[in-house]
C-alpha cells in the first residue's frame, strides 16, 4: 500500500469519527428536548406542577394552531418583529453617526463624556412614561423605547473603536496628503466595521427588551401585549406561547447578524 | 541648491505633566538624488524628524524646506515607508497600491497602468485581486513599496522598513529598494539602527545621539561602495573598517549616557 492511500484511509477514518460525533451531539440534543417536553406534559397532566401556571406542551401547541388559523398570532408577531427591526436599525445608525461626530470633534467628545456615562448608567426603561406622554401611546413610543435602550451603548462602543484606530493606518493616509474626511472614510470607519457588527449582536437582545417593555406599557398589538393580556386573564398558555415565538424570532435575528459577521470576516480577516 | 534643508530645528512633545525635548538644534542639507541614513539608538528622535519632514506636524522652533519651499502641510512630493507594511487589510492589493493616487485625486488610466507595471516589476503582478493577509511579510513590504512609489514622490522617507523582516528577506529587499530608487533617481532618507544597513545602502550616514536627539557625526561612504548594491557592499573588504568606526562611535555615545 502506498503512502498516499494510507493517508487517504486515515483521513477517511478521521472524517467518519467527526461525522459520528456530530450525529451523537444532535441526537442527544433531540432526546433532551423530547424528554423535557414529555416530562412537562406528564407533570402537568398529573398536577405535579400547577397546570394553570405552567400550562403544558399540548395546550400550547393547540393554542398555537388556533391562533395561526385565525391569523392573530401572525399579526402580533409581524408588528413586534417590525418594531424590533426598526428600533435595531435606527439605534445602530444613530449610534454610529453620533460616534462619528464625537470622533470628528474631540472638543464635543470631551464635553459630552460625563453626560454619556450618566445616560449609559441610567435605566432607560424608567423613561417609559415620559416617552408615552411625549410621543403618544403608539408605535412611535415603543420604537423610541427600543432605540433609547441601545443607542447610548452603541455610541460608546463604536466611538471607542473609532478612537482606537491604529495610528499608523491614519499616518499612511496623511503622508499621501489625505484630509480628515479621507482619513475617516478610508481607515477609521472600515477598521471599526467588525466592532459595529458585534454591537449589532448586543443590540438584537437590547432591542427586544425595549420593544417588549414598550408593548407592556402601551400597545394593543404585538407579542408584549399578548403577554400582558395573558397575564391579566390568567391565560399562561398564551404567555408561554408568546415567549416561545419571541425566542424563535430573536434567534433568527441573531443568526442573521452572525451570518453577516462571518461574511465580513471572511472578506477581511 | 540643496534639495532638502533642515535649519536649526528643535522639537519637543508637550503633555499636561511635562515638555519632553525630542530633537535639539538639527541642521542638515540633502542633495537631490542622495541616499542618506539616520543612524542612532532608540529615543534619538529619528522618527520624529521624518514625520516633521513629511509635514505631519510642525516643529516648535526652526524650519524645514524642500527646494526652498517651507514644508507647511503634508507635502505631496514625499513617500513614506513604515516599519511594517500597514496595507489596509480590508482592501485588495489593487486598491491598496492605488490608495495614494486616489487620495491625491490623480487616479487615471495612465497612473493606474504605471502602478501595475511597478507591481509586475516586483514579480507580484498576479496578486492584485488578493487580500494582504494572503501574502508573506516580504511580499507585503514590497507591495508597500509599490504603494509608496505609485504617487511618484521625489523624496522617500524610509522609517526602518526592513526591521520587521527575517534576515534573508531583509537583504533581498535592501537590494530591491536600492536599485528601484536609483533607477527612478529618487532622493531618500532611511531611518535605521542597523549599522550595516546604513553603510550598505547610503551615500552618507548621519549619526544621532539620544535624549534629546542631536547630530553627533557624519560619515560619507566612499564612492566605490556607495555605487554598489547593498549586498555586495556588505561583502566588500572596506565595509568592515567603516563598520568598526561607526560601531565605536555608537559605543562612545552609550558610555556618555
Amino acid at each position: 500500500m502506498s503512502l498516499k492511500t494510507k493517508i487517504d484511509l486515515a483521513y477517511e477514518k478521521f472524517k467518519q469519527r467527526e461525522r459520528k460525533t456530530k450525529k451523537q451531539v444532535f441526537i442527544t440534543q433531540l432526546i433532551m428536548l423530547f424528554t423535557f417536553l414529555g416530562l412537562w406534559e406528564i407533570a402537568s397532566n398529573k398536577t405535579l406542577i400547577d397546570p394553570l401556571l405552567f400550562s403544558s406542551p399540548s395546550k400550547i401547541s393547540n393554542l398555537f394552531y388556533v391562533k395561526i388559523m385565525d391569523g392573530s398570532l401572525i399579526t402580533h408577531s409581524v408588528v413586534t418583529f417590525g418594531e424590533t427591526i426598526a428600533s435595531f436599525v435606527i439605534a445602530t445608525i444613530l449610534g454610529t453617526v453620533v460616534a462619528a461626530v464625537l470622533w470628528w470633534t474631540p472638543f464635543v467628545s470631551k464635553v459630552s463624556d460625563p453626560y454619556l456615562v450618566v445616560l449609559n448608567a441610567m435605566p432607560k426603561v424608567a423613561l417609559g412614561p415620559i416617552l408615552i406622554v411625549a410621543l403618544g401611546p403608539g408605535y412611535l413610543s415603543i420604537i423610541a423605547m427600543g432605540v433609547l435602550i441601545s443607542v447610548i451603548i452603541t455610541t460608546l462602543v463604536v466611538y471607542s473603536a473609532f478612537h482606537e484606530t491604529n495610528d499608523n493606518y491614519i499616518k499612511v493616509i496623511q503622508t499621501f496628503g489625505g484630509n480628515k474626511k479621507q482619513v475617516f472614510y478610508e481607515v477609521v470607519f472600515p477598521s471599526a466595521i467588525p466592532t459595529i457588527i458585534s454591537t449589532l449582536k448586543v443590540n438584537v437582545g437590547l432591542s427586544w427588551v425595549g420593544i417588549i417593555v414598550g408593548e407592556f406599557l402601551v400597545s394593543k398589538q404585538g407579542l408584549g401585549y399578548l403577554i400582558i393580556y395573558g397575564f391579566q386573564v390568567f391565560n399562561f398558555t398564551l404567555v408561554l406561547l408568546s415567549l416561545l415565538v419571541i425566542a424563535v424570532m430573536a434567534t433568527i435575528m441573531y443568526t442573521g447578524v452572525g451570518m453577516l459577521e462571518n461574511l465580513l470576516r471572511k472578506r477581511q480577516s | 541648491m540643496a534639495f532638502l534643508t533642515v535649519d536649526q530645528l528643535t522639537h519637543a512633545y508637550f503633555s499636561t505633566d511635562s515638555a519632553t525635548m525630542a530633537l535639539q538644534d538639527i541642521s542638515l542639507e540633502i542633495q537631490e538624488g542622495e541616499f542618506v541614513s539616520f543612524l542612532g539608538p532608540s529615543g534619538c528622535g529619528k522618527t520624529t524628524l521624518l514625520s516633521l519632514i513629511a509635514g505631519l506636524f510642525q516643529p516648535v522652533i526652526g524650519t524645514i524646506s524642500i527646494r526652498n519651499e517651507p514644508v507647511k502641510h503634508a507635502y505631496d512630493q514625499i513617500g513614506y515607508m513604515f516599519q511594517q507594511d500597514y496595507l489596509l487589510p480590508w482592501k485588495t492589493i489593487e486598491a491598496n497600491i492605488l490608495l495614494g493616487l486616489k487620495i491625491q485625486d490623480n487616479l487615471n488610466d495612465m497612473s493606474r497602468a504605471m502602478t501595475f507595471e511597478l507591481l509586475d516589476h516586483m514579480d507580484l503582478g498576479d496578486t492584485n485581486k488578493k487580500y494582504p493577509h494572503e501574502l508573506s511579510g516580504g511580499m507585503r513590504q514590497r507591495i508597500a513599496l509599490v504603494r509608496t512609489l505609485a504617487t511618484n514622490p521625489q523624496l522617500l522617507l524610509l522609517d526602518e522598513p526592513f526591521s520587521a523582516l527575517d534576515h534573508q528577506t531583509k537583504l533581498k529587499l535592501e537590494n530591491l529598494v536600492f536599485t528601484t530608487l536609483k533607477e527612478h533617481q529618487k532622493t531618500a532618507l532611511l531611518v535605521t539602527h542597523d549599522i550595516g544597513e546604513a553603510i550598505a545602502m547610503s551615500d552618507r550616514v548621519i549619526v544621532f545621539s539620544a535624549n534629546p536627539g542631536r547630530i553627533k557625526s557624519e560619515y560619507t561612504i566612499p564612492e566605490h561602495l556607495a555605487k554598489m548594491e547593498p549586498f555586495d557592499v556588505r561583502n566588500h573588504e572596506d565595509f568592515k573598517d567603516i563598520f568598526q568606526m561607526i560601531w565605536e562611535e555608537l559605543n562612545e555615545l552609550e558610555d556618555e549616557d
